[in-house]
C-alpha cells in the first residue's frame, strides 16, 4: 500500500540522530521554524534537542530558544502536524554566546492513487429499486448486498452513501449523525424495524447511529416525505434501520477481519486502565449531603501507556432457519462485534468570547489536541416469528447494541492573555447501549380488513463513570519568577436513561371509490417515556504553588472542604413524555395512471420535567403540551411503466431536545451547552416534493427532484455569552422562519461488469437573525456595542453534496470493488451571537474503497479502505485573516492557506484505516 | 374521470386549510418562589427572606441563606455584628450567604464599624503563615452577592472577613453560576460604594463586579484569593474611581479593569485608579505572566496615577491580547520599589513574559530611562540593573520595605502592626499629580451614595500628609 508509506511519515519529522557533548556555561540556541514554502510560521511545533531531555515549543512569533546549552554540536528534531522531513538539522553552539538556527518544513502532500471500478446488477439492488418504487414516501435505500460491499462498518458511516444525506462527525472524528438535504439530525427520526428507539444521548433525541453495525441490517430506508401514517417528527426524513429478517432456508454467515488505523503510526496510542474508576460518584455512595475528601478520588488511570501497533477487529455471525410443522417457526440471530482504534489530532484556536472593535475576532486560547479512541461495539438482532396461519402473524424482534468507548483526550493549550501554556489530560469511558424488544401482529381479518399492531418496548442508557482531567501549566518564556505549576483536577459522573413503552395500531380497509381501488387506513399510538439524568461533578484544587512533576505526585485538595459537597444542579432531571396520535388516510387510484394519498394525522404531545434546581428558581419544573394537526397529500402519476411522477406536501413537526428544556448547562466539548424551557418554542414546517423517476432494467435507476420547506421557528444551536459570566455557551434558540428549497438527482447505471451510481443535491436555506453584535467605536471614541441584522444559511445545510461510486462486481469470479467519493460543500458548523462570527466548516472531500473476492465456493476475502485521502475537518470564520493580522493585539495563526478570506481556526486529521478479513457464508 | 379530480380538490383544500396555523406551545413553568421578607429580629437566627433594619450595636446570627427581594431594602446600621454560621436551618454544614436582588446599605461609622464575618475564626498573621492551610483563604461563609436588579449595595466602615465560600444552588441562580466572592455586584445601571472598610480573606477575588458605577476609597484589603484574586475584578461595563486604597498580599492584583461581557447599551468600563498603596501583591498567583499590581485588560480604559507600587510581581500592565482600549488610558506618577532585580525586571511587564505593552512614563518613579537598555522597545523584556534595587524607599513609617531578612515576597499579606502612611521625608510627598479629576459617577450621599469623593492627593499612595486619604 502506498498510502501507508507516505502517511506514516506524516506528523513526526526527525531532524537528526546523534549529539557530541562539550562541557561549557551558558550558551543559547535559538531561530525560526517555518512553512518552507509560505514561511509561515508553526507556531506550537515542538523542537527537540536529539540526545538530551530538553525540548521546546515554536512560539506566537515563530521562534524557538534554549537557553543556558553546554557548547556542542546538536541534533534538531520538529514535531508538528502536517510537514515531513528536511535534511537541515544538525547545529554547532559556539562558546561565544548566542546561536541563531533558522529551520523550515515542507508541509506533506497527499499522493493518490487512482482506482477504476464499476458494477453489474445484483437482485438485492433490484428489490432495493422495487421498493422505491412501489413505496408511499420518497424512499431512499441501501439492501444489504450494498451495504456489505460498502467501505462503511457503521450505519452513520453507510448513510452518507444515500443521495442528499451528509454526515456530522463526533469530536473525535467518528461519523454519528446524518444530515438529510440540509435539515440537521434534530428534523430527522430514527426507526428500528418501523418502530421509534430511544436515545442514549445525554440530552437530545438524535440516535448516534454510530451505534449500530451495519452488518446486522437488511436494508436501511431512508424517506425524504411523510405520509399520515408516518410519526410527524421529521422534517428532513426518517431513517429506519430495517433488521435481517428470519430466512426462508437455513442460514449461516460468518466473517472476520483485522486492520489498523494508519494515525496511529504517527500518533502514539495513549492506553489507560479503566480499573481505578469509580463506577458510582461520593455522593451516589454515600448521600448527597456527603462532603467528598481528596481520598475519595482516584488519579491511576491519568497514567497512559502507549500501545503499539493496535489492531482493529471485527466479528460477525448470522444464523438463521424455519421450523417446525409447515415450518412455521422462523428465528435470525446476529451478532457483530467490532474493536476499533482510532486517533485524532486536531489544532483549534479558541476564540475570545467577546469580539474585539468592529467584530474582528481575538483568539484567546491555542490548542493543539490528540485524541485516542478505542470502540468496542456490540450489535445483536433476534428476529422470532410464527406463522399461526395464512392470516396470522407474531413476530418479536429485539435488537440490542452497545458501544464502550475508552478516549484519552491530550490538549496543550497556548493561553494568550498569561503567555502560558495550559497542558491537560482527560480519560473517559463511556458505555452506551440501545436495548427494543417488539411484538408485532399481522391479521387479515377478512379479504379487505387488515389489521396490525406492535407493543414495543426499549431502554437506551449512557454511563460516563468518573471522568477524569488534570492540568499544569508553565509559561511559554520560563523566567526565575515561573514554574511547572499544578493546576485543577476534576472528577464527573453522568448517566442517563430512557426508557420507553409504546403501542401502535393500524387498521387497513381495501375497497372501491367510484369504481377505482381505495385503500383507507386509520390507526394511531401512544407513547409513554422516561427519562431521567444524573450528572455530578467535583473539582479539586493543587495545594499552593504546588510544582507539576507526575499525576502521581500530584497533591489536590478541596478548597474551601465545603467544595467537597456536590450540589446537585439542573443536569439532574426527570423528563416524562407522553405522545398520543391518530391519523387516517386514503390512497385512491383516481385513474390508471394517478394515485392520490393523502390524510392528516394529529399529534398530542405532553412534556414535564423535574430538575434538582429548587422551588426557588424559575422554570425549574414545568409541563409543556401541544397540539399538531400534520396533513399530507400526495400524488404519483406513472408516465410509462418504468417512469412516474411524484408530488407531495406533507407538514411535519419537530420536537426541542430534552436537556434544551432544561434550566441549566453542562460542559460540552468546547463550551457549556445550556437549555432554554422559557423560550424555546417546538418546530413546524410545510414541505412540498416533486421528483421524476425512472427505472432503467438491472436495478438502474434516474432520479430527479426538486423540494421546497418552509420552517417555523426552527430550533439552532447559538453561541451566546451570559451577563455575569466570561464563558461562551451554546443556547438552542428559535429564529423566525426558514426557508430550504433545492434540487436532487440520483443517478444509477450498469454496464456489464462495471457500474457508476452517482448522486448530487443542491441546498439553498435562508434565515434572518436582527440580534446580532457588533462593536465599534462611537464619535465620542467609546467603544459601544449594537444590534445589527444577518441572513445566512441554516446550520449544518450545504449547498453542494454529492457522491460518486465507481463499481466492479463480477459474480463469475466473484469479485466486487467499489471506490467512493463523498463531496459535503460548506456549511455552518455552530453559530455566534456576534456579527460575522459563525463558525464554518469548509467542504470536504473523502474518498474510501472497498472489495470482496471469493477465494473458495463459500469463503471470501474482503478489504475496507477508508479516507485515502485523509481529508481534514476544518472550521474558519469567514473574515479576512490579513486583515485580523493587521489589529493591534492580533497574533500569528498557523494553520492559514486562504488569508484574504478567512480565519482558519481548526483543523483535524484522522488518516486512512485499513481493515481486511474473512467472510464464510453457507 | 372529471367527478374524480373535483373530490380531490376538494380534499386538497381541505387539507391545506387545516395547515395553515402553527398551535402555540402550552407551558406550565415552575414560577420561582418569592420567600415572603419577614423583619429582622436578634431574638433568633436569621434565614430566607428579609427586610428593614438591624439595629445599632447588635449582634446577629445568620443559620441559613439570607435575602433581600428586588424591590426590598437591608439597612445595616454602624455597630452591628452580622454573623455568618452554618446552614443549620437546613440541617447542613453548608456554608451561608446573603443574596441581595434589592438593596442593601452598610452603614458603619469609625467609631462603630460593623462587622460582617464568620465568628470564632483564630487568623494566623504572623509572617510566612502557611497559605495551604490560613483560615483566611479557605471561605468560611458566601459572601454578599448582588443580583443584576440590585441597586444599591453600600458599604461604609465596614469590615468583611472569611468570605468566599462555595455559593448554594438558589443564590447561584442570580449569579449566572460566578465562582463566589466575598462582595459581587452586576447592575451597569446601580451604585457600588465600598469606603473606609476592610476586606480580609477570600478564596477567589474579594469583589467582582460585572458593571456597575463605583467609588471604592480608602479601604484596606489584607490577604485575599487563594491562588487567585484582586483587590477590584471589574468588567462589563464598571465605572468610576478607585482610589487610596491600602492593599497588602493579594493573591494576583491590586485593581484589574477589564470591559468583556459589557451589555449592549452599557458604557465601556473606565476607572480612574490613584493614590492607591499595593503591597507584595501577585505570589500566590499560579499562572506564570499575571498578577502583580495594576491590570488594564480587554477594552478596559480610565487612569493610575500616583499609585504606590512595592515589591510586586509585575507593574502597570496594559494587556495585548485581549487588547486593553489604549486609545482612551492614560498613566504615569507611579512609584516602584524592588528589593530583587527579578522584580525590578517587571516594573514594564514585556509581551514575552505577560502579553503587556505598557510604555514607559518619565514621570514614574524611578524613571524609565534611568534603568531601560538602551535600545529596548515597548514589549521587550529587560534586565534591570543592579543598581536600582533598594532605591526610592518610600520611607513608611513602619513597613517591611526593605523585605525583612529570612522572608520571601510570599510572605507579607496583612497589614499587622505596620504602618504604611508616609514618613514626613518620604520622597513620595509632594510629587503626585493633581492635574485631573475623579469621574465621581456616583452620587455624594451619606446613605444612597459616597461621603466623600476625594480628589487626587499630592503624596503618591494612600496616606496624605494633609490628613486626608486612607483613615485606617
Amino acid at each position: 500500500m502506498i498510502f501507508t508509506k507516505c502517511q506514516k511519515k506524516y506528523c513526526l519529522l526527525f531532524f537528526l540522530l546523534f549529539t557530541i557533548t562539550v562541557p561549557s556555561f551558558a550558551q543559547s540556541l535559538k531561530g525560526k521554524v517555518m512553512d518552507a514554502n509560505t514561511g509561515e510560521a508553526l507556531v506550537g511545533a515542538v523542537v527537540k534537542l536529539d540526545g538530551t531531555s530538553l525540548s521546546t515549543i515554536v512560539k506566537l512569533d515563530g521562534t524557538y530558544n534554549f537557553s543556558k546549552l553546554n557548547a556542542g554540536t546538536y541534533h534538531v528534531t520538529i514535531s508538528v502536524q502536517g510537514y515531513k522531513n528536511n535534511s537541515a538539522n544538525t547545529v554547532t553552539v559556539s562558546p561565544a554566546g548566542n546561536t541563531v538556527f533558522n529551520i523550515t518544513a515542507e508541509p506533506t502532500t497527499m499522493e493518490l492513487s487512482s482506482v477504476t471500478i464499476t458494477s453489474t446488477s445484483y437482485k438485492d439492488d433490484k428489490g432495493a429499486r422495487r421498493l422505491e418504487k412501489m413505496a408511499d414516501p420518497l424512499l431512499n435505500i441501501l439492501s444489504a448486498k450494498t451495504i456489505q460491499l460498502l467501505p462503511d462498518i457503521t450505519v452513520a458511516n453507510a448513510l452518507q452513501r444515500v443521495s442528499g444525506v451528509t454526515i456530522e462527525k463526533s469530536g473525535s472524528g467518528e461519523a454519528r449523525y446524518p444530515i438529510i438535504r440540509g435539515m440537521e439530525k434534530r428534523y430527522i427520526n430514527t426507526l428500528v424495524n418501523g418502530i421509534k428507539i430511544p436515545s442514549p444521548d445525554n440530552k437530545n433525541r438524535f440516535i448516534p447511529l454510530d451505534l449500530f453495525p451495519s452488518e446486522l441490517l437488511e436494508r436501511l430506508e431512508v424517506s425524504k416525505s411523510l405520509t399520515p401514517s408516518m410519526e410527524g417528527d421529521a422534517i428532513g426524513g426518517t431513517v429506519n434501520l430495517v433488521m435481517k429478517d428470519a430466512p426462508q432456508n437455513k442460514l449461516l454467515q460468518a466473517n472476520f477481519s483485522m486492520g489498523y488505523n494508519s494515525i496511529l503510526g504517527s500518533q502514539t496510542y495513549q492506553k489507560f486502565d479503566k480499573g481505578s474508576m469509580s463506577t458510582s460518584s461520593p455522593s451516589e455512595k454515600y448521600g448527597s449531603n456527603y462532603t467528598a475528601v481528596p481520598t475519595d478520588f482516584s488519579n491511576a488511570h491519568l497514567n497512559y501507556s502507549d500501545k503499539k501497533f493496535p489492531v482493529n477487529t471485527t466479528f460477525g455471525l448470522t444464523f438463521g432457519n424455519r421450523f417446525g410443522k409447515e415450518k412455521k417457526f422462523g428465528f435470525i440471530v446476529s451478532g457483530s462485534y467490532q474493536n476499533v482504534y482510532r486517533g485524532t489530532s486536531s489544532n483549534f484556536f479558541l476564540p475570545n468570547s467577546q469580539p474585539g472593535l468592529n467584530n474582528i475576532p481575538l483568539f484567546s486560547d491555542l490548542q493543539y489536541r490528540t485524541y485516542s479512541v478505542q470502540s468496542q461495539r456490540i450489535g445483536i438482532n433476534g428476529k422470532l416469528d410464527y406463522v399461526i396461519n395464512k392470516n396470522n402473524k407474531i413476530t418479536l424482534s429485539n435488537i440490542f447494541v452497545r458501544l464502550d468507548d475508552y478516549q484519552s483526550r491530550t490538549i496543550s493549550d497556548t493561553v494568550a492573555l498569561n503567555s502560558l501554556v495550559t497542558a491537560s489530560q482527560r480519560s473517559t469511558w463511556q458505555y452506551q447501549s440501545i436495548y427494543n424488544s417488539t411484538l408485532t401482529g399481522n391479521h387479515h381479518l377478512s379479504n379487505s380488513l387488515k389489521f396490525d399492531w406492535n407493543l414495543a418496548y426499549s431502554i437506551a442508557n449512557n454511563h460516563i463513570p468518573d471522568q477524569t482531567e488534570f492540568s499544569h501549566q508553565y509559561a511559554i518564556v520560563a523566567t526565575t519568577l515561573t514554574t511547572d505549576k499544578l493546576q485543577s483536577n476534576t472528577h464527573l459522573w453522568s448517566h442517563n436513561s430512557d426508557k420507553d413503552y409504546a403501542a401502535y395500531l393500524n387498521l387497513t380497509k381495501n375497497t372501491r371509490l367510484l369504481k377505482n381501488p381505495l385503500e383507507l387506513k386509520l390507526g394511531g399510538l401512544i407513547r409513554q417515556k422516561d427519562r431521567d439524568n444524573f450528572y455530578n461533578s467535583y473539582s479539586l484544587s493543587p495545594v499552593l504553588n504546588e510544582v507539576y512533576t507526575t499525576i502521581n505526585n500530584a497533591v489536590f485538595i478541596f478548597n474551601p472542604t465545603s467544595a467537597g459537597i456536590a450540589t446537585l444542579n439542573g443536569n439532574n432531571y426527570t423528563f416524562k413524555e407522553k405522545i398520543s396520535a391518530a391519523y387516517i388516510q386514503a390512497k385512491w387510484q383516481v385513474t390508471k395512471k394517478l394515485e392520490a394519498l393523502g390524510g392528516v394525522r394529529v399529534e398530542y404531545t405532553n412534556q414535564s420535567y423535574a430538575t434538582a434546581l429548587g422551588k426557588d428558581v424559575d422554570a425549574s419544573s414545568g409541563t409543556i403540551t401541544y397540539t399538531d394537526v400534520l396533513p399530507s397529500l400526495q400524488f404519483k402519476y406513472a408516465l410509462k411503466k418504468n417512469q412516474a411522477i411524484r408530488l407531495a406536501y406533507y407538514k411535519a413537526m419537530a420536537r426541542p431536545g430534552f436537556a434544551e428544556m432544561i434550566p441549566d448547562g453542562i460542559k460540552g466539548e468546547y463550551f457549556i451547552e445550556q437549555g432554554d424551557p422559557v423560550n424555546l418554542k417546538h418546530t413546524l414546517a410545510d414541505n412540498i416534493d416533486l421528483r421524476y423517476e425512472l427505472y432503467t432494467p438491472g436495478a438502474g435507476q434516474v432520479l430527479l427532484g426538486v423540494f421546497y420547506k418552509n420552517i417555523k421557528d426552527p430550533i439552532e444551536i447559538s453561541a451566546y455569552k451570559p451577563l455575569a459570566t466570561n464563558s461562551l455557551y451554546l443556547e438552542p434558540v428559535n429564529i423566525g422562519t426558514a426557508t430550504n428549497y433545492g434540487f436532487e438527482a440520483v443517478f444509477t447505471k450498469y454496464f456489464g461488469v462495471f457500474g457508476v451510481s452517482a448522486n448530487y443535491t443542491y441546498t439553498k436555506s435562508g434565515i434572518t437573525n436582527n440580534n446580532l453584535i457588533y462593536s465599534s467605536r462611537n464619535s465620542s471614541g467609546q467603544i459601544v456595542s449594537s444590534f445589527v441584522s444577518e441572513t445566512r444559511p441554516l446550520q449544518g445545510q450545504s449547498n453542494h453534496i454529492g457522491n460518486l461510486s465507481l463499481i466492479y462486481k463480477n459474480p463469475k469470479i466473484g469479485f466486487d470493488m467499489q471506490a467512493a467519493l463523498v463531496y459535503t460543500g460548506e456549511r455552518i458548523s455552530f453559530l455566534s451571537t456576534s456579527l460575522g462570527l459563525n463558525y464554518w466548516q469548509s467542504p470536504t472531500t473523502q474518498i474510501d474503497f472497498s472489495f470482496e473476492k471469493r477465494v473458495v465456493k463459500k469463503l471470501a476475502f474482503y478489504g475496507k479502505i477508508n479516507n485515502i485521502n485523509n481529508a481534514p475537518f476544518e472550521l474558519s470564520l469567514h473574515q479576512s485573516y490579513n486583515e485580523y493580522l493587521k489589529t493591534s493585539g492580533s497574533r500569528a495563526l498557523a494553520l492559514q492557506s486562504d488569508p484574504d478570506n478567512r480565519i482558519i481556526i481548526q483543523k483535524d486529521y484522522y488518516k486512512t484505516s485499513f481493515l481486511f478479513g474473512l467472510r464464510y457464508k453457507l | 374521470m372529471k367527478k374524480n379530480f373535483l373530490f380531490l380538490c376538494t380534499l386538497s383544500a381541505m387539507a391545506l386549510l387545516c395547515s395553515c396555523k402553527k398551535i402555540a406551545d402550552n407551558k406550565d413553568l415552575w414560577k420561582a418562589v418569592v420567600p415572603v421578607a419577614s423583619p429582622i429580629s436578634d431574638a433568633a437566627c436569621l434565614s430566607g427572606a428579609i427586610k428593614g433594619t438591624m439595629l445599632s450595636g447588635k449582634t446577629y446570627t445568620v443559620c441559613g441563606d439570607i435575602f433581600v427581594n428586588a424591590g426590598d431594602t437591608l439597612t445595616i446600621q454602624e455597630g452591628v455584628h452580622l454573623n455568618f454560621g452554618l446552614n443549620t436551618a437546613a440541617g447542613t454544614n453548608a456554608p451561608c450567604g446573603l443574596g441581595v436582588q434589592g438593596s442593601l446599605f452598610c452603614l458603619g461609622t469609625k467609631d462603630f464599624p460593623i462587622w460582617i464575618t464568620y465568628p470564632g475564626v483564630t487568623k494566623t498573621d504572623q509572617l510566612g503563615a502557611d497559605p495551604n492551610t490560613d483560615p483566611a483563604l479557605k471561605g468560611k461563609w458566601t459572601g454578599i452577592i448582588g443580583a443584576p436588579s440590585c441597586k444599591y449595595m453600600i458599604f461604609k466602615w465596614t469590615h468583611i472577613e472569611f468570605g468566599g465560600a462555595a455559593i448554594s444552588a438558589a443564590m447561584k441562580t442570580f449569579t449566572s453560576g460566578s465562582s463566589p466572592y466575598p462582595l459581587y455586584f452586576a447592575n451597569p445601571n446601580g451604585v457600588f460604594v465600598l469606603e473606609d472598610s476592610w476586606i480580609y480573606g477570600s478564596v477567589d477575588d474579594p469583589w467582582r463586579i460585572n458593571g456597575g458605577k463605583i467609588c471604592v476609597m480608602r479601604n484596606t484589603f489584607e490577604k485575599c484569593g487563594f491562588t487567585g484574586g484582586e483587590a477590584m475584578n471589574a468588567k462589563a461595563g464598571t465605572i468610576g474611581d478607585y482610589a487610596y486604597n491600602l492593599i497588602v498580599g493579594m493573591a494576583t492584583n491590586g485593581p484589574k479593569l477589564s470591559n468583556i461581557n459589557v451589555t449592549i447599551g452599557a458604557p465601556s468600563s473606565n476607572v480612574r485608579m490613584y493614590n492607591n498603596t499595593i503591597i507584595n501583591c501577585g505570589y500566590r498567583r499560579a499562572a506564570a505572566g499575571r498578577g502583580g499590581s495594576i491590570n488594564f485588560e480587554e477594552g478596559a480604559g480610565g487612569m493610575a496615577y500616583n499609585n504606590l507600587i512595592v515589591n510586586c510581581k509585575f507593574g502597570l500592565r496594559i494587556v495585548n491580547n485581549p487588547i486593553a482600549d489604549t486609545a482612551n488610558i492614560r498613566y504615569g506618577y507611579n512609584w516602584y520599589y524592588a528589593d530583587s532585580v527579578s522584580v525590578a525586571s517587571q516594573f514594564i511587564p514585556s509581551l514575552s513574559v505577560s502579553t503587556a505593552i505598557s510604555q514607559p512614563q518619565e514621570t514614574d518613579f524611578p524613571k524609565p530611562s534611568t534603568y531601560l537598555p538602551n535600545n529596548w522597545k515597548v514589549g521587550d523584556a529587560y534586565t534591570a540593573p543592579a543598581s536600582i534595587v533598594g532605591t526610592n524607599n518610600p520611607l513608611f513609617i513602619n513597613a517591611p520595605v526593605p523585605l525583612p531578612a529570612g522572608y520571601k515576597l510570599a510572605d507579607i499579606s496583612v497589614v499587622g502592626n505596620y504602618n504604611f502612611a508616609l514618613k514626613a521625608n518620604s520622597p513620595c510627598v509632594g510629587v503626585g499629580f493633581t492635574g485631573f479629576t475623579p469621574r465621581a459617577d456616583v452620587p455624594v450621599g451619606l446613605k444612597y451614595g459616597a461621603t466623600e469623593i476625594t480628589p487626587p492627593g499630592k503624596d503618591i499612595g494612600a496616606y496624605q500628609s494633609n490628613g486626608r486619604g486612607n483613615q485606617h
